[in-house]
């Protein structure tokens, strides 16, 4: 066997695990109608769900402003989670909702702009993908800031891929989680995660 | 395995997604193949970059966004909302709260007297009225009965001198039941405290000459003998007559215990009746209640009194005594008998109640 070979069990979410149990006895404690119980779970997960929306989104007021309606929907609908999966994971799912819809509403208004723009006759410029051109991966080797170059290459990819890349190889998910998540069948979730990652590999190609 | 092959399943691999043996094949293939070696290892780098990317922090303001919004959320909830939710609470609340309501309704309704309006008597008592048809048939067509105004003529002329000692010995009744003044309630109580004056034979009236509340009541105001509700005139206070598709009064229904007792009674010696079986009743150490009474006709002199249920309670000792002398006043049909089958309890130990229905022949 190759010793290079990787573990025989795909990581499981293992920030899920580490933050259940915590995670349980607030959602507890908010049921029970504690005063600073919900202001503790917002600060427990509030990191990993801004990130998670900056990394959708590629925009910080964004990502700030859907990370809040996501926790404003969980103040909303803790009393009915049921614990089937870790807080950390369904807060992860209403943002992943939360920031597709968003997505959709920019594409539809850039859509408008540009019929409008073309009507208008004053501008024939093209659909600009996401991400700035200047934070292009391949432009960004020079500095070497693996993690700047990463984050670029994740925006640069189109929003389902950019999901499931995201989900999975930095949050963690299973492949049913997302499943659930993204609410498409297992296999396709599978196909389409190894073409997200391959289209990653070529972007990172010059420093991977 | 072939390079194409393998790229495909490079993720599966790494994942550990891969079945033993396929993965056996994918690793002899990548020690065979540089270049698919390249893809794996790129592929591996890859994925622990992204694994190992830090969470950005959260902007302070965040927490703070949030608060408001659930503030400002607070501030908006709808009225309806308020009323509604949390639907898990308040639907089974609301629901307790209808059911309640329900109950209450029903309660209420049950210790309610029989409607008034129009109604048809039982069956039993249609079928009493039918075998002389002649005038109370007519009377309940409204039409006048042939030889009606002789004998409410006949009445009125017998009236009278037996009305005034009719209403002498009702008077004493009142005086006795006024000692402890009650409410006044559709079905009336006379409880034996000291014993009857011996049976008079009644008067037979006409509606007219009846005082207000003789048939069915007798009002403990004061004493004397008055209207239910004096302010009512003496027509209003008359029975109304029933027509088809009236629900029945409780007392009119069969008796859910007890025995029943049918009594018939000429013409001539029906009214009274009730106040004779009354005294009868008082005089054995009995309680009676007097329910509805069936009338038919609307005019002056054309009431005809069809009959009347009361329910007598009695002490089983004076049970024999009771129907005996009940059994003197007219004549009980075979039919009206108390039957073997009926259950013989009463309201309280050691007394039997009856549910006398008074007919005329």
């Amino acid at each position: 066997m190759d010793p290079d070979a990787p573990a025989l069990t795909r990581p499981k979410n293992p920030v899920n695990e580490a933050d259940s149990r915590p995670a349980d006895l607030l959602v507890e404690s908010f049921r029970e109608g504690k005063p600073g119980a919900f202001d503790a779970i917002v600060r427990t997960h509030q990191d990993r769900v801004y990130s998670f929306c900056v990394r959708m989104l590629s925009d910080r007021e964004d990502a700030l402003d859907i990370a809040q309606e996501v926790f404003l929907s969980a103040y909303r609908n803790l009393s009915g989670f049921r614990g089937e999966a870790s807080l950390s994971t369904w807060l992860l799912r209403i943002a992943t909702n939360r920031c597709l819809n968003r997505i959709r509403q920019r594409a539809a208004r850039a859509a408008r702009e540009v019929v409008q723009g073309g009507a208008e006759g004053n501008d024939d410029s093209s659909f600009q993908p996401p991400g700035r051109e200047e934070d292009r991966p391949d432009r960004l080797v020079e500095t070497r800031e693996t993690g700047k170059i990463l984050e670029a290459a994740i925006a640069r990819l189109d929003e389902d891929s950019r999901m499931l890349v995201i989900l999975s190889d930095v949050e963690g998910f299973s492949y049913e989680e997302l499943a659930g998540a993204v609410g498409i069948p297992l296999g396709t979730v599978k196909s389409k995660l190894h073409r997200a990652r391959m289209a990653l590999r070529k972007m990172l190609a010059p420093v991977v | 395995m072939e390079c194409t092959r393998t790229e495909n399943l490079l993720s599966a691999y790494l994942d550990g997604d891969l079945p033993e043996r396929e993965r056996e094949g994918f690793a002899e293939h990548l020690r065979q193949c540089p270049l698919c070696a390249g893809e794996e290892k790129a592929l591996k780098e890859t994925l622990s970059l992204l694994r190992n990317l830090p969470a950005e922090k959260a902007p302070p303001g965040l927490l703070e966004g949030v608060r408001r919004r659930i503030g400002q959320e607070k501030e908006t909830v709808p009225l309806w909302k308020k009323l509604f939710l949390p639907l898990h609470i308040k639907i089974p609340l609301e629901a307790a709260a209808v059911a309640l309501i329900f109950l209450l309704a029903y309660g209420v309704q049950k210790e309610m007297p029989a409607t008034k309006g129009p109604s048809s008597p039982p069956a039993k008592e249609m079928a009493a009225t039918k075998a002389p048809p002649s005038p109370s048939a007519a009377v309940e067509r409204g039409k006048p009965a042939p030889g009606a105004d002789i004998q409410a003529g006949r009445r009125k002329a017998d009236a009278s001198p037996r009305l005034a000692a009719d209403v002498a010995d009702r008077k004493v009744e009142a005086k006795k039941a006024a000692v402890e003044p009650r409410e006044e309630t559709p079905f009336e109580t006379e409880q034996a405290s000291t014993p009857a004056p011996p049976p008079v034979k009644p008067p037979l009236l006409a509606k007219s000459e009846i005082p207000a509340g003789l048939a069915s009541r007798v009002s403990t105001k004061g004493g004397t003998i008055e209207p239910a509700t004096p302010r009512e005139s003496p027509a209003k206070e008359a029975p109304e007559p029933r027509g088809v598709g009236e629900q029945l009064s409780r007392l009119e229904r069969p008796s859910p215990y007890g025995k029943e007792v049918t009594i018939e009674v000429a013409r001539n010696d029906r009214i009274g009746m009730e106040d004779r079986i009354t005294k009868l009743a008082l005089r054995l150490g009995g309680v009676v209640r007097r329910g509805g009474t069936f009338t038919a006709g609307s005019g002056p002199g054309e009431m005809t009194i069809l009959s009347e249920i009361m329910q007598v309670s009695v002490p089983a000792a004076s049970e024999a005594n009771f129907l005996e002398e009940l059994g003197r006043m007219g004549t009980i049909p075979p039919e009206g008998m108390p039957g073997k089958t009926d259950t013989s309890a009463g309201s309280s130990s050691g007394t039997v109640v009856y549910t006398v229905r008074i007919r005329v022949r």
